[in-house]
């Protein structure tokens, strides 16, 4: 497991940064998009194996085509808004990184140190998560991501993405990226 | 800040994400990648309604199951043999063409008796045409599509 520079100031540090689990993998950012944009394969078995949600109230019955093709539209939104900030530099004034990001538990109103963070989709159907563990100003670390179409994070595909964002604050703490003492375990 | 930074180059991989190339060559061939996600938007329905395996619709096609799973995630550059083989091999219709607001099959001309199409010639005009992709369930709703037995 190690960090990979998504979009990073080459002179301070800060930024983004994504997590590679294996070294023969992509890091978990570029795997997202991968999947989200690039594998409808995936999204369609995906919405097929929960097609009994899209099916309830909250989304109104949308067709499993609609919904890949509201997955595919909403991550290239997404992804834009990462290019953009490439693009323009970090701290710009209507987008950068710590506006993007909100807290995972929407209870915690101030910045915790190693927050866990969750960036969404700009778009209508916002079911598109990325987690990330906020170490720094302006430093974030992506750890996965998901289609999430429930409340909770009780699904078994979201409780993985909990515990690899538990690993990877375990991975932080054990490189001194934070002092051990003062990071916050949220409520999910 | 230095510290951070020190820190950091200690645990961060020397090469960059691909992330910001996947992305460029996205915007780059937006257009057509739309097509193809499309298609094989299409072609996973039909297979669904069907039960028909990725391998049996590979045999059909008389290409690799590898070939069928690239059309699959919807990022190859398909060309028109291959459309019509997945036509051919779903019994389904996935291009069709319009032209002066009226909307026409591509294989009308070589295959409409076996397919079912009517074999009306169409107005040839000097009027733009497009390509659209229409969604299987379009034509299974519709009577425009009639199964080959």
């Amino acid at each position: 497991m190690n960090l990979v520079r998504i979009i990073t100031d080459s002179d301070t540090g800060s930024g983004l940064y994504a997590v590679r689990f294996s070294d023969d993998g992509p890091d978990e950012f570029t795997r997202l998009f991968r999947l989200w944009t690039e594998d409808m394969e995936f999204l369609y078995s995906f919405f097929r194996e929960h097609e009994g949600r899209l099916k309830s109230g909250y989304y109104k019955g949308i067709s499993i085509q609609d919904a890949v093709r509201a997955t595919r539209y909403e991550a290239q939104e997404l992804r834009n808004v990462f290019l953009n900030i490439a693009r323009k530099g970090l701290v710009v004034e209507d987008t950068n990184l710590d506006t993007l990001f909100l807290p995972l538990d929407s209870r915690v109103y101030r910045m915790q140190e190693l927050q866990k963070n969750k960036a969404r989709g700009r778009v209508k159907k916002r079911w598109l998560r990325l987690y990330a563990i906020r170490f720094d100003r302006h430093c974030y670390v992506i750890t996965g991501g998901a289609i999430k179409l429930t409340q909770d994070m009780s699904v078994p595909h979201l409780k993985e993405e909990l515990e690899k964002l538990e690993r990877t604050r375990e991975f932080l703490i054990r490189h001194d990226l934070l002092c051990q003492s003062d990071f916050a375990y949220l409520e999910i | 800040m230095k510290d951070l930074k020190k820190k950091l180059d200690k645990v961060v991989a020397a090469e960059s994400s691909v992330w910001m190339e996947d992305a460029v060559q996205f915007e780059k061939n937006k257009d057509w990648l739309d097509y193809s996600a499309e298609i094989a938007l299409c072609v996973l329905d039909a297979l669904h309604e069907k039960r028909m395996t990725q391998k049996a619709l590979a045999a059909s096609m008389g290409v690799s199951p590898q070939q069928v799973s690239k059309i699959l995630k919807g990022t190859e550059n398909l060309t028109l043999e291959t459309i019509s083989k997945l036509e051919r091999a779903l019994k389904i219709k996935i291009v069709s063409l319009h032209s002066y607001g009226k909307t026409f099959d591509a294989a009308v001309a070589g295959s409409s008796v076996a397919m079912g199409y009517d074999r009306t010639p169409h107005k040839i005009s000097s009027a733009p045409t497009v390509y659209s992709l229409e969604s299987y369930s379009f034509y299974r709703s519709g009577s425009k599509y009639n199964e080959a037995s």
